[in-house]
């Protein structure tokens, strides 16, 4: 029955799909980044950057980079639009919203994607069977980002870290279909599930 | 083909979309006594130049973004894609 | 010490001994008998070791085959290779890699292979000549598909397709280099080298297991040392350089755009079936900045009498089962050659053992060197000579025929290895459009015009020395590096010489009693050359089609220049004018498997789930495809017969109290900025600047030509927001198009569009008892009153501290809303939704229920927008306004689309109560005959309607709103469905909407 005093429930975009484990010397490693708040950027005004200069204290990319402010991300996506992200269940899009005012339109995404993190010593063999760009480090830098497509799902794709992994968001209804490509796809290299990071799952998921 | 987007750099022809004459941009104006042929022009008319022939492209499968698209249609050489918003913008400011 | 199992195999520790690994025996069977083999052999290799000469039958002759050549030109020797689902037809032994267990079986044979009762397709050979589809079986026409066709199809062909599905996994990947080297022999490995060393991105891609190339087939010195040595050298360093790629068994079949290449590697196709998680094959886009190509050259034959018997193999052939598979193809062989190259032959057999009885040259002289080298291996040298005949059967060649000084001698032979000289790969050249040059010198066609960024090299350019080929890769593949930016650093050039390598033409040898063949896969003899010529079909394009030369898996790569010489030589053209057909991607044959790679079956497109998608399943939903999305067709029950009945219990659910169906796969667009409104009021018929603040509104958008893009509702959710809903089917279209309007038409408008159809779910809530249903979910403290909500109105309402939309909008007639929740609480709102319906006495529905109400509604959907319809054809004309300009406005008002005898939409009942209805019949005037002439329209859509307990339609039909009460013919004749049926205004529960207004 209908329990209005509770919660609702939370279901993230790869349950079900993402079950932790597998081998230790797997050469692809999975984590779920189940914990993002996520909004598209779109720039309204010639003085975003100005804006977000003076309240993040970063340059606005205007290609497809990468930087970080403070706990925010932003990606270029394509001109004029970020995909910005923020670790956490504090709401992005409200904050951006009063932050950036008139200069940019925010719109909440943070049920719209999910996004996993790729690592592991295959990592780039792995992406090869599906990303038509190329991943070599002289091709796609540190601070690159790509909006993109993986065996016909439409995806943004970044470099996490220093490291060699990359993270990728895509749309919520496509997760399935996009872990059905990776699974079958990993499976030579060998396959770890790692926890989910972070938590947006409250006390009372499923 | 490989289509150098100005946004995303050189990308494969699986992410974009093809629409056609890049004077398809070039929307009459309606208001015009001979809107009815103009628009007739516009919507069905077509040069199928054997050369450079300037083109509409979506990146959907990137940054979304209209391109037009000089590609030769002899060799399939692209000559130069720019994002056609610019293109607009600038061709509206004298 | 010869194996009795391997009759042909050289001994271990002689002069040749190949490069097998002689410690790892392979067991496999062909034609179910058991032989043995060695790591490293092919197919065809063990089968000559094992004494087996007869590998099939030919395709329209039935003539015995056996192994031509050692390479992926081959012709004859195709095989069914595996059983079961993974039998495959037609793969050539010389490109199979052995492997234990390995099971083959000749093709086109019928009992079996030694005795083929259609050999006597031999005797009826005047009926298989060329042209003979064209002619022979002409008629009469109605023996075609019954008589002859069977008649050809069981007649002539190859392998037998497997006819289950495939059991193996494909993959296909993307590889981007700086520069990509096709093929490892010299000049292919010296390219690798000089690139790689130079720091550059490099893949080499070779068809075969092992680097080397020609240098595994020769017995040549490259720094003094076998040459195979290097290949292995150079595959080493190769290997240990970080940036260069070796992709072996990954051949290149073609050559496309800006420096794409297409490659297949076969990754398992060397063992009995792929290991756990590896695909069979895999097949690449490379994309690259340079390409060196050192495909290398293809050995010519020459056309005789009696060329194709089991025994007759190009020379060069026979010297790679020599020495690099350690194998004796015959033990009496003749040598017939037009070329220095393939005097090598003779020294080489010599060595391993055999007794060369003859070489044979058309050449009056030739260098010492080599009538020196044959006199001391005790080969008879036959100068100015060539063979005209070679008699066999099915066990292979018997004798050799020689014409020479004027008198013919016959040598008893089991061997006739041939050389017409090479032929450069080229085809890669030609993808793009290049076309190949006449090289007089060399009597074949080298690379012409190349692809942007391609460079040729070694004997794919027609230079055939070792020493060059050494020279020119390596300079090849420092200059592709050096236009990348890599500058090579300068190395050693290895020491290795360039043999003689003088050649004359000779494609035909006339004056034979036995058939000569110049296409051995499809049987194509120089008699069929001649036929095609007598009667007309002098192009080679023309010749091509008219004897099928040069068509089928090897794609005429031993045929080809043969034939085309032999038109030349009967039209009296020059080679180049004749030039060579055009050939296309791919060069070798590819499996359609690996074309599709992930995507078949259910991942033959991607799939995208709601949030309420595993709800569904659960609650037993049958699901049915909308576009990328699977939706909840109906909810069958226990005790319901069929479909119709479940969809008949949930519409009147939902008209007598309440049902829940998701919406969510609707698209949603995220519209704002200042100039939201302007925009919208451009691509819609109607005018979205006056909507208030709060409420919804149905919009009609066109195309520019006029006709009916896709409809929805758009809502305002502030001065400078508006959240747009779309069509299913038609949301990517309707954003791209959206996009183009803003980015191409009007960049100056500011606003911003952003699809969030991910990021909401969405549930239609309808029926009478819907409002208190909600009442429940949000609470009493939520007003839901028409005042605070009325028909098409919007709010932003908190449901337990999440922020939801309830939209007041009905597709069914009835009293509705839409739900709209974030889709992480998509779920558990749905069946919080589902928990209260139940105590409602409601149910879920599905899209045929949906579709069942909004015929009964008269609402238009996907099967009247269905790009041939404008605006007023579907009653919406007084929606598109006067006031404003918007996309389509001019088009549609073209004289033919406000005619008023355009198709309109109507309703339509059938006269006779009870009869069921089906969409797509035509609709005629009452008793009209059923022909197009009296064709008024057809029906759209079509429904059993539970309210009025039969069969309503929608139609569009020619003056429709003027003809209510009309009784007209609804003709089906796929469907089988012929009945009067009555037009009626198409509008068939609640004409005055009391009940969406409730």
């Amino acid at each position: 029955m209908v329990d209005a005093a509770l919660p609702l429930k939370v279901r993230g975009a790869f349950d079900g799909l993402l079950v932790p484990g597998g081998p230790k010397d797997a050469g692809i490693v999975v984590t779920e980044r189940a914990s993002l708040q996520i909004a598209t950027v779109v720039a309204r005004s010639r003085e975003l950057a100005a804006v977000i200069e003076a309240t993040y204290g970063i340059a606005l990319p205007s290609g497809p980079k990468r930087v970080v402010a403070r706990d925010v991300t932003f990606l270029g996506t394509g001109p004029r639009t970020w995909f910005a992200f923020r670790p956490g269940d504090r709401p992005l899009a409200s904050d951006l919203g009063q932050a950036l005012g008139e200069h940019a339109a925010i719109v909440d995404q943070s049920d719209g994607y999910g996004v996993l993190r790729i690592a592991g010593s295959r990592t780039r063999a792995l992406l090869a069977k599906g990303v038509p760009i190329d991943l070599h480090p002289r091709a796609f830098a540190a601070d690159g980002v790509a909006a993109t497509v993986c065996s016909h799902i439409g995806i943004v794709l970044w470099r996490s870290d220093a490291d060699s992994s990359f993270d990728i968001a895509l749309f919520r209804s496509l997760c399935g279909s996009f872990w059905s490509w990776l699974s079958e796809s990993a499976e030579e290299f060998g396959l770890r599930v790692a926890p989910a990071d972070g938590s947006l799952r409250p006390a009372i998921g499923p | 083909m490989r289509i150098p987007c100005p946004f995303c750099g050189v990308r494969d022809i699986t992410e974009f979309t093809y629409l056609g004459d890049a004077s398809l941009s070039q929307r009459p104006d309606p208001a015009s006594p001979d809107a009815a042929k103009r628009f007739h022009e516009y919507v069905h008319l077509r040069d199928n130049p054997a050369g450079l022939h300037d083109e509409l492209w979506y990146h959907g499968g990137g940054c979304r973004s209209w391109l037009t698209v000089t590609r030769n249609t002899r060799t399939h050489a692209i000559e130069d894609a720019k994002l056609t918003r610019a293109s607009k913008s600038r061709a509206a400011t004298p | 010490m010869t194996d009795a199992a391997q009759p042909n195999r050289l001994p271990a520790g002689g002069a040749i001994q190949g490069l097998i690994d002689r410690d790892r025996l392979l067991a496999f069977t062909f034609d179910g008998k058991v032989y043995a083999g060695h790591a490293g052999d092919t197919l065809a290799s063990a089968l000559i070791a094992a004494g087996v000469k007869l590998i099939g039958r030919s395709f329209k002759y039935h003539r015995p085959r056996g192994i031509f050549s050692a390479g992926p030109e081959e012709p004859n020797a195709l095989v069914e290779l595996r059983t079961g689902a993974r039998r495959e037809p037609n793969t050539r032994a010389t490109t199979i890699e052995l492997y234990d267990g390995l099971e083959a079986a000749s093709q086109n044979r019928w009992p079996s292979l030694a005795f083929d009762i259609l050999a006597v397709n031999q005797i009826a050979s005047p009926l298989f000549v060329g042209g003979f589809y064209y002619k022979t079986f002409m008629w009469p026409a109605s023996f075609w598909e019954k008589v002859y066709e069977p008649l050809i199809r069981r007649a002539a062909g190859l392998g037998r397709a497997s006819e289950y599905p495939d059991p193996d996994r494909y993959e296909k990947a993307y590889a981007f280099c700086d520069v990509l080297v096709i093929g490892s022999g010299p000049a292919g490995l010296a390219a690798a080298l000089a690139a790689g060393r130079s720091g550059a991105r490099v893949i080499l891609c070779e068809d075969d297991a092992r680097l080397g190339g020609r240098l595994l087939g020769e017995r040549q010195t490259i720094d003094d040392a076998p040459a195979h040595l290097f290949a292995a050298a150079a595959s080493d360093e190769l290997g240990s350089l970080p940036d260069v790629c070796v992709m072996s068994r990954t051949q290149v079949f073609g050559a496309y755009d800006d420096g794409v290449y297409g490659a297949l590697e076969r990754v398992a196709d060397h063992m009995t079936a792929p290991a756990a998680g590896v695909p069979r094959q895999r097949l690449w886009r490379i994309a690259a900045k340079r390409c060196v190509n050192a495909m290398g050259a293809t050995e010519r034959p020459i056309v005789f009498g009696g060329n194709d018997r089991p025994g007759v193999m190009l020379a060069s052939a026979v010297r790679t089962y020599l020495n690099r598979f350690g194998v004796l193809p015959g033990r009496k062989p003749v040598v017939f050659t037009t070329n220095d190259d393939g005097w090598k032959t003779v020294a080489d057999l010599a060595a391993a053992g055999a007794q060369v009885e003859a070489v044979v040259d058309p050449r009056a002289s030739v260098d010492e060197t080599l009538t020196k080298a044959a006199a001391a291996a005790g080969a008879r040298v036959l100068l100015g000579g060539r063979i005209v005949d070679v008699a066999g059967d099915a066990r292979g060649v018997t004798s050799a025929v020689v014409s020479a000084g004027g008198k013919r001698q016959v040598f008893a032979a089991d061997l006739v290895a041939v050389s017409g000289g090479w032929n450069p790969q080229v085809a890669l050249t030609t993808h793009r459009g290049g076309k190949p040059r006449w090289s007089e010198a060399l009597s074949t066609f080298v690379p012409g015009d190349l692809p942007d960024g391609m460079a040729v090299t070694g004997a794919a350019n027609g230079d055939f020395g070792l020493a060059e080929s050494l020279r020119g890769g390596s300079a090849a593949g420092a200059a592709a590096a050096a236009a990348c930016g890599f500058s090579a650093t300068p190395a050693p050039q290895p020491r290795a010489e360039d043999e003689p390598a003088a050649v004359v033409p000779l494609w035909h040898v006339d004056g034979g009693r036995y058939k000569a063949f110049v296409d051995l896969q499809n049987d194509v003899t120089a008699g069929d050359i001649a036929l095609a010529h007598a009667e007309g079909f002098r192009s080679i394009e023309h010749l091509k089609r008219y004897t099928t030369l040069g068509m089928a898996t090897d794609q005429g790569k031993t045929s080809n220049l043969n034939g085309h010489a032999m038109m030349a030589a009967l039209t009296g053209q020059a080679m180049s004018d004749v030039g060579t057909t055009l050939s296309r991607p791919p060069h070798q044959p590819v499996a359609i498997g690996a074309f599709a790679g992930h995507h078949r079956g259910r991942h033959f497109r991607p799939t995208r789930h709601v949030p309420g998608h595993a709800w569904a399943i659960e609650n037993g939903a049958v699901m049915v495809e909308a576009g990328p999305w699977l939706r909840p067709q109906y909810f069958p029950r226990p005790g319901e017969k069929d479909w119709l009945a479940s969809v008949v219990r949930e519409v009147r659910t939902v008209r007598s109290s309440v049902g829940v169906c998701d919406v969510s796969t609707l698209g949603r667009i995220d519209i704002r900025g200042r100039d939201a409104a302007t925009f919208l009021d451009r691509v819609y018929i109607n005018t979205f600047s006056t909507l208030p603040v709060g409420k919804a509104r149905y919009g009609v958008m066109l195309r520019e030509d006029g006709f009916v893009m896709d409809d929805g509702t758009t809502s305002r959710f502030g001065d400078d927001h508006y959240v747009m809903s779309t069509t299913t089917a038609n949301a990517a279209k309707v954003m791209q198009h959206l996009e183009f309007c803003h980015q191409a038409l009007w960049p100056e408008l500011d606003v911003a569009m952003v699809s969030v159809t991910e990021q909401w779910s969405q549930y239609a809530v309808a029926g009478p008892k819907a409002r208190e249903l909600l009442a429940q979910l949000y609470g009493s403290d939520v007003d839901l009153s028409n005042d605070a909500l009325p028909y098409m109105g919007c709010r932003e309402i908190s449901l337990r501290g999440i922020t939801t939309r309830l939209f007041r909008i009905s597709f069914s007639g009835e009293l509705a809303y839409e739900l709209a929740a974030p889709a992480r609480h998509g779920a558990a709102v749905l069946e919080d939704l589902m928990a209260l319906c139940d105590t409602f006495g409601g149910c879920p529905y599905g899209t045929e229920a949906q579709s069942v109400m909004r015929i009964e509604k008269g609402h238009v959907a996907g099967n009247e927008l269905n790009g041939q319809t404008v605006a007023r054809d579907l009653g919406l004309g007084r929606m598109m306004s006067t006031k404003k300009d918007y996309i389509g406005r001019v088009m549609a008002d073209r004289p033919a689309l406000v005619a008023p005898d355009r198709p309109t939409l109507v309703g339509i009942r059938p006269v006779e109560k009870g009869r069921r209805l089906t969409a797509g019949a035509h609709i005629l005037p009452g008793g009209a005959a059923a022909v197009a002439a009296s064709d008024q329209g057809y029906v759209t859509s079509v429904a059993y309607s539970p309210a009025l307990e039969g069969w309503i339609g929608l139609a569009l039909v020619v003056n429709g709103p003027t003809r209510h009460g009309e009784r007209v013919r609804a003709y089906d004749a796929v469907r089988n469905n012929d009945q009067d049926v009555t037009i009626c205004a198409p509008v068939f529960v609640d004409p005055e909407g009391v009940r969406l207004r409730g």
